[in-house]
Formats: structure tokens, C-alpha cells, sequence
């Protein structure tokens, strides 16, 4: 079928009279005159003047020609291909897409799939049929057949799912199912809820495929969820539980709460205004198990959010690695001992621990740092390399935390961090190397810092009592923010921010020989906090989703990870508690299956059949530019070959004729 | 009269604007003969009809010296026609004749029929018995010379009642007006001769046998001498009816050519048979025409 992307343009047709007018006007009309005699009026030219109206037939010809194909030329003529001819019964073909995600376990959302699906297949009767369950993905499929036995039968069988919807791929197989021939029909049976199909994108549908919707959803009149809870340890025996509970129904809800742990639960009682949260804080003892379980009684529309699994054991260690020079400083690993006491020390507030490792420096490049949080560069920066500072780089970009004090070494330490980018004070010599005889100490705590939110009041501890020995003379460039300073002004510690990570550089070794930290209450504190600053505030559990892809860490890679129902292993397609490598994952029900929201079916509708406006074409849209082949090239090389015909002839004519004249 | 104003007079474009052919013939006829500086007409009567002023070339004989002797100045005597010689017109009547290109004022029939009617007027004025025939396929109108009153008013009558038609009989015509003229006298034929070329010589014989003094005058268009079209021209045969298509500023070397080499056969065929050819062309003069014929007359005595 033909048809022109600008019309109008066709109104030019109308300058093809032009030629025709002037053709007619000045063709060579013969005269008529009664003549007295003819006898001596030759015919000999009566042949040419054949030859001359062909040529001006053929100039004629040739130039309405160019005329026409000119203004198609503008008018853009398109061609379409013929559609596929309409289909007979026999090849109409229907796939239904049954959505099964989390969301359709309320309101009897499955029952009424079920029910509405075999009408539709009553009412089809003998036409081939195929089904698909989609969830976050393909979750089973039947082929298009005229046989709906096994249609049936996997409807009878149906049950939602735990996770949200995804559906581009279940469009995709449905489209895969119905073939290319036919009049074929994707029937969507869905919720629609918002949440899962407001980021649908428009898959590659072949064209001629007709959407169609069926709504499955019900009303969610009453319906309170968990979510989130809290863990945090009171002691190593008890810990406090926060459930947030929210109301996503019009009616205010009064719902008994069961929180378990272990084998010991607890019970309360709690109300929640319409489209409110409220949090209930509870106490409960822990258990060795750590799994925990938090749950809504009571009768709801959509129970699936009314549980929601937590994990309250114990939380994986926090890895520091020590590095010490070894050899050249055997005194180093004092130091260490005093950092590994420090962090060992047990605290019953803590849901974690540390796992100390140590390393010599020269050893350091040889390490695999992901699993390691905190680094201790004792003096060994000292003996490093260029590629062992790009570790340190790299490390510190990935969220590490790294503690540097000075050795024997110092100077090449500090030259090499500084050339390394990562800390930009200047190092300007040791104070105290020679002579023991002037103490110095600290005198100033950055109050707006992580120091000086734990040493609110520095006078009340002996962090400013104990005596430094020596320390190394730094100049400070103006980004860095120095954290403690000595009392003659000199920073004693610095604190520098590289990626996610934090650098703490300090100007004294924390050992005898530079200080007397180690052995004041104030060191266990101020390491700990230093060590605990690149802990995020929910290090521990994770919290996924189900259906949830883990990333899972390289230390695992490689291996099969078990699988069990009820929250064990790595299962994270059902709710509970997933262990993968030492991190516990709280596995639950994607907590927007309980947003009650429906997508604008028809808003749907639209996108699905690709009219979207996104900068890429619609596969639609790409399908049917396939089908249309754009004329105006031809008409434009058409137009440029007889206008070439046209000057060609006309100059060939007018040299004949000129030719014939002399000859004349 | 002043002499521009009679040659004015005596052009075709002025004298076919007079419908009346007796007007017409004697505006051009006293006209012409007043304009004469030397008397080709006198009259072959003995009846004297008028003193005229002697003009360089008169006859001595016709100068009345009585005259001059009592007023010194010479005068020549002028007598009315007392003879009764036939004069007979024949006009060709054809469908060819009545052509008029742009450049002529009249079609060659209007103006053969003015110089017949010049003719007539002037033969009648001196005496003579003029006749008048008119042929095309056949004899169209036949007007005998005699001395009856009313002659003349009748071949005027009978010139603007012609129409041309058909195509041109010529040799049955002529053969026939040949055998009936049995006195002696003169035949004036006014033709365009178109395609009789071959049979003039015969039969303008056949009139010489029987002692007739003939003009053969012929009466073209200018377009037929020049072919003076420009675009391309269906040229149909006004008897004929022949059609060609031709462009005729290619053709119009070779037509030129032919019709010279048709016009100096007729003119040929005229010569040998000691008969008066003049060629005339609706654009010219008739005093051409007028003078031609007083010659004649005047050799006949």
C-alpha cells in the first residue's frame, strides 16, 4: 500500500499541466491555407517533421517524467508491505501470561486467576492455547496447543510465588510461544500492581500480536505489614528487637505480635492508624541458632508481609590485618600485640567481632585484602613499594580503613604516602630521636570529629596525661584534617578521606618506645573507634529480598552453595534466613508486593505495544519500519536520470536539426 | 490630375475598395488616359472628338496647324473610334484564382476582374465590341461583343455576379470560345495558368490560326512567387484539394526555383506563338495592365 509522508507536496502535480501548455502552444500546428496550386511544394520535409513531433513527444514525455518524480521525490512516497493475511481459526493462537508473583496471594488474587483463565479457555474452545507463570522471571511454560489438558492441570496447581514481579521475560516466551503465522494474542493475567509493572519495558514483541488484559486483582480493604526489624545486642545473653510495622489499609488495625527467637518468643500487642508505622521495641534472649522470626496474627488480605525474618545471632568478625616490618623492627610486633589486645577485648554492647591476621611487609603484596576491613600499616609503610602503596590505594578507595604509624623508617613511610596521594602533610623530621629528656603530650581533640564525639570531655580521661617520647614533624597541608594535636601545637594524628575509605596517620608509634597510648585507658577506645569507623551502621545481616540475586564473594566463587526450603542455605527464592559464606541474609517478601497501587492498564497497554517515546525505537516501532520502504531514493534517482535523459536528447535533437538545416 | 494621384489611383488596394465595376473602370480608365504624356490613343474613326496639347512623340499628321497658327501652340487633334474590332475577355474562373495572400489587396479573380472591367470600359470608350467569357469546368458566362446599348453595363454586371469555383477546364474552354470567335479581333485572357503550362502553346495556336491577336495575361499572388510562409503550413490544392505538410522556409529554394522555371515555360510558349504575355501580380498597378493593351491596340491600327 502506498501512501506519503507529505502530501501537500502532491498538489505540485498540478505544474505537470505546465509542460503539456507549452507543448501544446508551441507545437508546430501546420497552418492551413487553400493554396492556388500545390504541383511545386515539395514533400521532402514532411519525414522530419515526423521525427520532430517524436522528439517533441519524447522531450515532452521526459520532462513530465522528471516533473512527477520530482514532486514525489518531496511528497516521500512509503511503501507497506502487505500485512499477514487475516488468520483462520485454526491458526489464532492465545498464550496466557499468569502473573505469580508475591502479590497475588491476596485477595484470593490466585483463585480468581484461576478461575477467570478457564473461562477464557472454555470460551476458546479448539484454538491453540499456551501458558506461561511469570514472576521475576519464566517460572514455568506450556507450549500452544489445542490439547488444554496440561493448561489445566498446571493451573490447578497454581500457586504465588515469594518474590516481586519482573515480566519482560514471560512477555518474551509468550511471544516465543505463539510462532510468526496467525492471529495471535498475549492475554495478561495480573494484579497490575504498580510496583512490579510500572518499570516494565516493551520487549521485542513480533508485530501482530495482540495484548490483552485480564485483572485479577481484588480489594485489599485490610492489610498491615512488618517492614523491618532491628536487632541490636543488649548483652551477649539478650537483645532488643524494634519491629516496624505498617498499616496499608484505610482502617486503623489492633494486631497481636509474636516475636521469636530461637525457641524463646514474645508476645505483644499493637495498633496502627491508617497508612501509619509504628515501631515496637522488645526484649528478647538471644539464641545460638540467631534466627528470628517476626510475625502479625491475625486475619489480613495479603498475609505474605505479616512475617518477616531477622537474624539475631552473632554477627561475622571484623578482618584487620596487621602488617609489620618483621626483621628490620622486631619491636613492631609489640605494637601489634597491643592493637590485637585492644580489639580482642570483649564487649557485650558489640554484635561483632575482630579476626586479627598479621603479615610482614614484605609479604604484603602477596595478599588477597577483600575480606580484610581494617588495615595496621605498624611501620611497615616504611619498608613498602610503589605497588604495595597502590594496594593501599585501592584498599582504602574500596571502604578499608587504615591505621599508619611511624617506625624507623619514617621518612620513606611519609614520602611514600604523600607521593601516593594519600596523605599530604610533609614530613619534616623526627622530634625526640636523640634525648628522652623532653616529654611532650597531647594538648587538642578535634571536638567535630569521631575522637571528639567519644572524648567529649578529653580532661575527664588521661587522654592528654600520657607522656610521648617522639614523634614525627609533620607539616600539614591544608585538606587534611588533623584529629589530635601535641601540646606544641604539632599534629599528632590525622585523618584522611580516599574513596570510601579512612587513612588515620599518627605521628607516634603506639608503643613504649614512642609513647605511653598502650598502657591509658584512653587507647582501647580511641582504636576501636578508629577501627570501627569503616563499619557500616548495618554491618551484620543482609537484607534481601526474595528472588534477590547475591553477589556472593570471591572467596566463595566457584562453589555450589546448599540449598534447602524453609530459610536455609542459599535459597533466597522463600523467606528466612540465608547463610552464605559467614553472612547471614534475611531472606523476605519484596515489601512492595504490598503497595496496593494498580498501573494504569490502558497507560500499559500503550508501552506494551511500544508507542513509548523513549529515543530508541520500539521493537514495534522497529518492526514496522521494516515493513516500510521509503521510495523517495528512487524517486530522486529517477528524477536525476531523466532530467540527464532529457538535456542529453535535447542537445542530440538540436545538433540533428542544426545539422539537417545546413544540410537544407 | 497629378501623376501620384492616378498611380495611387490605379493601385489595386485603392480600386478594389470600389464595389462597382463601372465606377471602378472608369476612375481608372480616365484616369489613366489623362495621365498619358504621349497619346497612344487617338481613335481610329473620322469623327473628331477633341483637341489634346502635343505631347514630344505625337504623329505630326494629327497636329492641326491652324490651330497653331493662330495660337502658336501646337495641338493635336483627337478623333472618336469609328472602328467595330472585337475584343474578347476571358477570364479563368477556377477555384485557384481566388487566392489573396496578405501582402495583395484583392484575391487574383477581384483583380482580374477589375482589369476586365478597365478593359471593358476602355475598348468600349474607343469603339471597339467587347465581349465577355468566364470558364471554369465549363463556360460560366458568356457575353458576346456587339454594338447593342448596354453592353458594357452587362459584363459589369456580369464580372460582379462571377464567382470562382471547381477547378479550371482550360483547354475545353478555350477550344470552345475558339471555335465560336469567327470575326477577327482581339482575346485578352486572364489566367493564372495554373497547370496548363504544357497545353498553352496549343491553345493559344488554335486563337492565332484564326487571326486573333492574343494577351496572355497572367495574374499571380506575391505568396505564389515567394512562398513566404514561415511555420509549418498544410497547403491544400484550392482545386484539388491535395494536402501537404511541409515547412516552407525549407522548401522554399526549390519552390522558387520550379515556379521560375514554370513562368519562363509559359513565358516561352507565349513568345513562340507571337502572342502578348504579361505577367501581373495583384500588387501592381493596372496601368501596367491598361498600357499593355493600347500597345497591342495600337499595333493592330
Amino acid at each position: 500500500m502506498l501512501s506519503f509522508t507529505s502530501p501537500g507536496f502532491l498538489f505540485g502535480l498540478t505544474a505537470l499541466t505546465v509542460p503539456i501548455a507549452l507543448h501544446l502552444m508551441n507545437r508546430a500546428i501546420p497552418l492551413r491555407i487553400v493554396f492556388p496550386s500545390t504541383r511545386f511544394i515539395r514533400r521532402a520535409q514532411l519525414p522530419r517533421e515526423g521525427r520532430r513531433q517524436l522528439r517533441d513527444i519524447l522531450l515532452l514525455v521526459l520532462r513530465l517524467l522528471l516533473l512527477a518524480a520530482a514532486v514525489l521525490t518531496f511528497a516521500r512516497p512509503v511503501w507497506h508491505r502487505a500485512l499477514t493475511p487475516p488468520a483462520s481459526d485454526a491458526q489464532t493462537a492465545t498464550v496466557f501470561l499468569i502473573d505469580v508473583s508475591a502479590s497475588l496471594s491476596g485477595a484470593a488474587g490466585t483463585a480468581r486467576a484461576q478461575t477467570l483463565v478457564s473461562e477464557k479457555l472454555d470460551a476458546l474452545g479448539g484454538q491453540s492455547v499456551g501458558l506461561v507463570l511469570s514472576a521475576d522471571g519464566v517460572l514455568a511454560d506450556v507450549p500452544v496447543s489445542t490439547d488444554h489438558d496440561e493448561i489445566r492441570r498446571v493451573l490447578s496447581e497454581l500457586t504465588p510465588t515469594y518474590v516481586a514481579g519482573d515480566h519482560l521475560s514471560g512477555l518474551r516466551k509468550a511471544a516465543q510461544l505463539l510462532g510468526a503465522a496467525g492471529k495471535r494474542t498475549i492475554t495478561v493475567v495480573s494484579d497490575f500492581q504498580q510496583t512490579d509493572w510500572q518499570l516494565a519495558r516493551s520487549p521485542e514483541l513480533p508485530p501482530n500480536i495482540d495484548i490483552t488484559f485480564l485483572d485479577v486483582s481484588g480489594q485489599r480493604t485490610s492489610n498491615a505489614g512488618i517492614t523491618r526489624v532491628l536487632v541490636a545486642p543488649l548483652n551477649s545473653e539478650t537483645a532488643r528487637v524494634v519491629v516496624e510495622t505498617r498499616n496499608y489499609g484505610m482502617t486503623p488495625i489492633a494486631r497481636p505480635l509474636e516475636v521469636r527467637i530461637g525457641t524463646h518468643s514474645v508476645r505483644a500487642s499493637i495498633e496502627v492508624p491508617p497508612l501509619q508505622v509504628r515501631r515496637v521495641a522488645l526484649v528478647l534472649p538471644t539464641s545460638p541458632s540467631g534466627r528470628g522470626v517476626a510475625s502479625l496474627n491475625g486475619d489480613d488480605d495479603y498475609a505474605l508481609d505479616d512475617v518477616y525474618h531477622f537474624w539475631a545471632g552473632v554477627l561475622p568478625p571484623i578482618r584487620v590485618l596487621g602488617v609489620i616490618p618483621g626483621k628490620p623492627e622486631p619491636r613492631k610486633a609489640e605494637e601489634l600485640y597491643f592493637f590485637r589486645k585492644a580489639l580482642s577485648v570483649q564487649d557485650d554492647g558489640r554484635a561483632f567481632d575482630y579476626a586479627f591476621d598479621t603479615v610482614e611487609a614484605e609479604f604484603f603484596f602477596a595478599l588477597d585484602l577483600e575480606a580484610t576491613q581494617v588495615l595496621l600499616l605498624l611501620g611497615a609503610a616504611g619498608y613498602f613499594r610503589e605497588q604495595e602503596f597502590r594496594l593501599v590505594e585501592h584498599f582504602l578507595r574500596e571502604g578499608g580503613a587504615v591505621i599508619v604509624t611511624p617506625g624507623k623508617a619514617a621518612a620513606h613511610q611519609f614520602r611514600g604516602l604523600r607521593q601516593s596521594g594519600l596523605v599530604d602533610a610533609e614530613f619534616v623530621g623526627i622530634a625526640g630521636e636523640h634525648s628522652r629528656d623532653e616529654i611532650y603530650g597531647l594538648g587538642w581533640i578535634k571536638p567535630d570529629s569521631i575522637l571528639g564525639s567519644l572524648f567529649e570531655a578529653p580532661e575527664d580521661t588521661d587522654l592528654f596525661l600520657f607522656p610521648i617520647y617522639r614523634y614525627a614533624r609533620l607539616r600539614p597541608a591544608r585538606q587534611d584534617e588533623v584529629l589530635l594535636r601535641l601540646l606544641d601545637n604539632a599534629p599528632a594524628l590525622l585523618e584522611s578521606r580516599v574513596g570510601n575509605g579512612r587513612l588515620f596517620t599518627s605521628a607516634f608509634a603506639f608503643h613504649p618506645n614512642w609513647s605511653d597510648l598502650p598502657m591509658t585507658g584512653s587507647f582501647l577506645p580511641l582504636v576501636r573507634e578508629m577501627v570501627d569507623s569503616v563499619v557500616p551502621g548495618d554491618y551484620g545481616a543482609q537484607r534481601i529480598d526474595c528472588g534477590q540475586t547475591v553477589e556472593l564473594p570471591h572467596t566463595l566463587l566457584g562453589e555450589e552453595l546448599p540449598k534447602g526450603g524453609g530459610g536455609d542455605g542459599a535459597n533466597t527464592r522463600e523467606p528466612g534466613i540465608a547463610m552464605i559464606g559467614s553472612t547471614p541474609h534475611e531472606v523476605n517478601v519484596s515489601r512492595r508486593e504490598s503497595i496496593v497501587q494498580k498501573i494504569n492498564v490502558v497507560d500499559l497497554q500503550h508501552r506494551l505495544r511500544g508507542s513509548n517515546s523513549s529515543d530508541t525505537p520500539s521493537p514495534r516501532q522497529t518492526t514496522e519500519d521494516s515493513r516500510r520502504i521509503n521510495l523517495w531514493p528512487y524517486c530522486a534517482s529517477l528524477a536525476a536520470l531523466f532530467f540527464l535523459l532529457e538535456m542529453g536528447l535535447g542537445i542530440v535533437f538540436d545538433q540533428r536539426e542544426l545539422k539537417g538545416r545546413r544540410q537544407a | 490630375m497629378p501623376e501620384q494621384t492616378i498611380a495611387e489611383l490605379l493601385a489595386p488596394e485603392t480600386l478594389a475598395r470600389i464595389d462597382s465595376y463601372a465606377l471602378l473602370a472608369r476612375v481608372a480608365v480616365e484616369g489613366f488616359i489623362s495621365g498619358l504624356h504621349r497619346s497612344l490613343y487617338h481613335g481610329f474613326g473620322s469623327e473628331f472628338f477633341q483637341y489634346r496639347s502635343y505631347v514630344p512623340g505625337d504623329d505630326l499628321k494629327y497636329i492641326d496647324w491652324k490651330v497653331y497658327g493662330k495660337r502658336d501652340r501646337f495641338y493635336t487633334k483627337v478623333f472618336q473610334e469609328e472602328t467595330n474590332m472585337n475584343c474578347c475577355l476571358i477570364i479563368d474562373s477556377s477555384a485557384s484564382m481566388d487566392y489573396g495572400g496578405k501582402r495583395a489587396a484583392c484575391t487574383k479573380f477581384r483583380y482580374a476582374c477589375m482589369v476586365a472591367a478597365c478593359l471593358a470600359y476602355l475598348a468600349t470608350r474607343q469603339g471597339d465590341n467587347v465581349g465577355l467569357y468566364a470558364y471554369s469546368e465549363g463556360i460560366l458566362t458568356a457575353v458576346p461583343p456587339g454594338h447593342r446599348t448596354g453592353g458594357l453595363q452587362r459584363i459589369l454586371t456580369e464580372l460582379q455576379r462571377l464567382k470562382p469555383q471547381t477547378t479550371g477546364a482550360h483547354a475545353d474552354a478555350l477550344n470552345k470560345l475558339a471555335e465560336n470567335f469567327r470575326r477577327r479581333g482581339l482575346v485578352v485572357w486572364l489566367s493564372d495558368f495554373v497547370d496548363i503550362d504544357e497545353d498553352l502553346s496549343q491553345l493559344l495556336k488554335r486563337f492565332r490560326f484564326a487571326h486573333h491577336d492574343c494577351i496572355a495575361l497572367q495574374c499571380l499572388d506575391p505568396d505564389e512567387i515567394d512562398l513566404p510562409f514561415s511555420r509549418t503550413t498544410r497547403f491544400v490544392d484550392s482545386e484539388t484539394g491535395h494536402e501537404i505538410v511541409t515547412a516552407p522556409e525549407l522548401v522554399r529554394r526549390g519552390y522558387s526555383h520550379s515556379v521560375d522555371t514554370w513562368l519562363d515555360n509559359i513565358r516561352l510558349g507565349c513568345l513562340q506563338e507571337h502572342v502578348d504575355f504579361l505577367q501581373v501580380s495583384t500588387t501592381d498597378s493596372l496601368g501596367n495592365m491598361l498600357a499593355a493593351y493600347l500597345h497591342r491596340r495600337e499595333a493592330m491600327g
